[in-house]
């Protein structure tokens, strides 16, 4: 197409290229993102790991180092129980995630009619579109006190009290989680059943393994790189999400973000905020090299 | 009966030896009837092929056995147990699909050694068991390896072998040969042979390539439009045709249609206007409609009048070479015979154009009554 608009200058660009060694050339089309990604991502990267062994006087950083800070963080009773509250919501949205997501991506992948696939596959997305501030509120409205679910329970005589721990509870933050990640997890493990072969589970079946161990064996075996990738997603998403828990968590305990964020607002405590900022680092690239210690991801996909 | 091994006709004086009985095998998909109503009876230790076109129903018969497809009508019985509505995995069959279905995700070791988990066997019993079975298959030190690592021949072993392991009272095969070139695939043919006589199990083999159904088999049975067309031994369906279809089907053959003569019941007025004699055939009517098979092989091509019962002139039309014999296309009056003949030493073969004369005898004009 440019050949026919700019013919001249884009055969001499062509032409020079050419003249350049493969292996620069290899470097120079991977220039632009590697000096995207040190801009946004490595250097401000450095530069809380570099607050976070920096010593703070009078709200300036110097260039002592110390590692008080991570004692700070690590000794500190909030950010350990902050971590634990985090890493529990963070697991039982995974579990949730998973159990609701195996069921929906099998029947996308290998029971639905092939014309409502793509509108199914559609629905299955569309809440990563819509608003999430929305949504949050919306589903305080259902789940409040006077809202529709606790009004609809009372009114069948199922309960005599409304649901308090329906909003502004542990619950409602996983819930609010899981709903904002299914697509996450429903996409890689449709992607992997979409590769199963239905003769697999005939094949079980003929060789002896009733229907609940044909899956077993066969559908969770094809589905497990899907499980792992979702899982990792959903997993690291909600363990660093701070705005499901601060809306639908109400006056619970704070997780762990939102304990980082509470250091940067109230107290302007930097190099604390960035020492647990590393700590969180730490954790999830221990979690990351436990999952590919374990399965063997080449192998995998 | 006359061509088939000993084995066959031992098996066939123990009666009481019946792997699996069959009895008006229904199958409807909707509108659509795949199996019209099929008996059948196999033998303990036979190797039995179905072979039909595609889409006569074949397969599912096969998936009917193993269990995989309900029938819509009739029975299935396999070793004298009623097995009609018996799930997949409570029937002692085992089936090795055509594409395989080995598990990808599991190593040669656990694909072959599947069934034996499931019939719940330790991991020291199955890897003792896939050893034995990797030797048995000459595929030793495979064990551990991918699936992806094999070659087809490979996959093609260890799906047989891992449905054998489960040691089935009926081995199913499903086409597994269709996706090998040639030379594997007679190769793996021998192999089946050699396991099946190895194991003295019962083999039901689907196919649409007759080649393997008559090489491989102690019967045939022949399928189309959902009916059992004829059952026989490979010599009896190629030389005994019951109808025009099995005539074409298994081998090459020149059908004639035409009026038997009522008087004589061994001529045939052909509605070509050739006058055939023809002794062959199962029960000649005394008059009426019938066809006449002539294999290509009975037929004499020569350059001078040929000494036989049935005698004709006419043209070479065509001719073509095919390293062991030769295929002549002759026209007579307005009739295309094929006849395969095979190369002369010294003379050159006949040239398309040139007069040639074709003989037969009645012995080899067989009479088909539908």
């Amino acid at each position: 197409m440019s050949v026919e608009t700019e013919p001249g200058e884009t055969t001499g660009v062509a032409q020079r290229l050419r003249a350049v060694p493969e292996r620069t050339r290899g470097a120079l089309v991977a220039l632009p993102p590697v000096a995207y990604l040190a801009v946004f991502f490595a250097i401000p990267l450095l530069t809380i790991l570099s607050f976070s062994v920096r010593v703070q006087q009078n709200l300036q950083m110097t260039n002592a180092l110390t590692l008080d800070h991570y004692a700070t963080v690590l000794t500190s009773e909030t950010f350990r129980g902050a971590l634990f509250y985090s890493v529990r919501i963070a697991v039982i949205t995974t579990a949730i995630t998973l159990v609701v997501g195996l069921p929906v991506s099998y029947y996308l992948a290998l029971k639905a009619d092939d014309r409502f696939r793509n509108v199914l596959l559609f629905l299955v997305i569309a809440p990563l579109w819509i608003n999430f501030f929305v949504r949050s509120y919306a589903m305080i409205q259902l789940g409040s006190p006077q809202g529709f679910i606790n009004g609809f329970l009372t009114s069948v005589g199922l309960i005599g009290e409304p649901l308090r721990w329906l909003v502004y509870s542990q619950p409602a933050v996983i819930f609010g989680l899981a709903s904002l990640y299914l697509p996450l997890m429903v996409l890689p493990l449709y992607a992997m059943l979409r590769q199963l072969d239905e003769a697999w589970l005939e094949a079980a079946q003929d060789l002896g393994a009733g229907p609940l161990r044909t899956h077993r064996e066969v559908t969770l075996s094809a589905a497990l790189p899907g499980m792992i990738l979702g899982g990792l997603f959903v997993f690291l998403l909600s363990l660093g999400n701070q705005a499901v828990p601060r809306i639908l968590g109400g006056a619970m305990n704070p997780t762990y973000s939102e304990t980082i964020l509470l250091q940067l607002e109230g107290s302007v405590a930097w190099p604390t905020a960035a020492a647990a900022s590393g700590v969180m680092m730490a954790f999830v690239v221990l979690v990351l090299v436990g999952v590919f210690n374990v399965f063997d991801m080449e192998e995998l996909f | 009966m006359t061509t088939s091994s000993t084995r066959s006709e031992s098996v066939t004086e123990a009666a009481s030896a019946v792997a699996v009985a069959v009895d008006g095998l229904r199958k409807e998909f909707g509108e659509l009837t795949a199996v019209d109503g099929v008996s059948l009876t196999i033998r303990d230790g036979e190797f039995f092929t179905l072979v039909g076109p595609s889409g006569c129903g074949k397969t599912t018969f096969l998936r009917m056995l193993a269990g995989l497809e309900d029938a819509t009508a009739g029975s299935i019985s396999i070793d004298g147990t009623d097995m009609t509505t018996v799930p997949a995995e409570k029937r002692p069959t085992s089936m090795v699909f055509q594409d395989l279905a080995l598990f990808p995700f599991k190593n040669v070791f656990e694909n072959l050694t599947f069934g034996l988990k499931m019939q719940g066997e330790s991991r020291d019993v199955r890897r003792e068991r896939a050893e034995e079975m990797l030797d048995v298959l000459d595929l030793q030190g495979y064990a551990d390896n991918e699936i992806e690592e094999l070659s087809g021949g490979e996959q093609q072993r260890i799906a047989l072998g891992r449905s054998l392991l489960t040691e089935p009272d009926l081995l199913l095969l499903d086409e597994p040969l269709s996706s090998l070139d040639v030379k594997l695939r007679k190769e793996m043919q021998l192999e089946l042979r050699r396991i099946h006589e190895d194991l003295e199990s019962t083999f039901f083999y689907v196919t649409h390539d007759q080649e393997v159904a008559l090489t491989a088999s102690d019967r045939i049975g022949v399928m189309n439009d959902g009916q059992l067309v004829q059952v026989g031994t490979p010599r009896e369906v190629y030389e005994k045709p019951a109808t025009p279809f099995v005539a074409e089907f298994i081998g090459d053959t020149n059908l004639f249609e035409g009026e038997i003569d009522g008087a004589d019941r061994t001529t045939v007025e052909t509605d070509s206007g050739l006058e055939l004699a023809a002794a062959n055939g199962a029960d000649r009517p005394d008059s009426g409609r019938v066809f006449v098979s002539v294999r290509p092989e009975r037929i004499t091509v020569s350059e001078s009048p040929v000494d036989a019962d049935n005698s004709f002139e006419g043209t070479v039309a065509d001719r073509i070479y095919r390293g062991d014999d030769i295929t002549y296309e002759v026209t007579v009056r307005d009739v295309e015979l094929q006849a395969e003949q095979p190369v002369p030493d010294s003379a050159e073969p006949l040239e398309p154009g040139e007069t040639a004369y074709v003989g037969f005898d009645r012995a080899s004009a067989y009479v088909i009554t539908e």
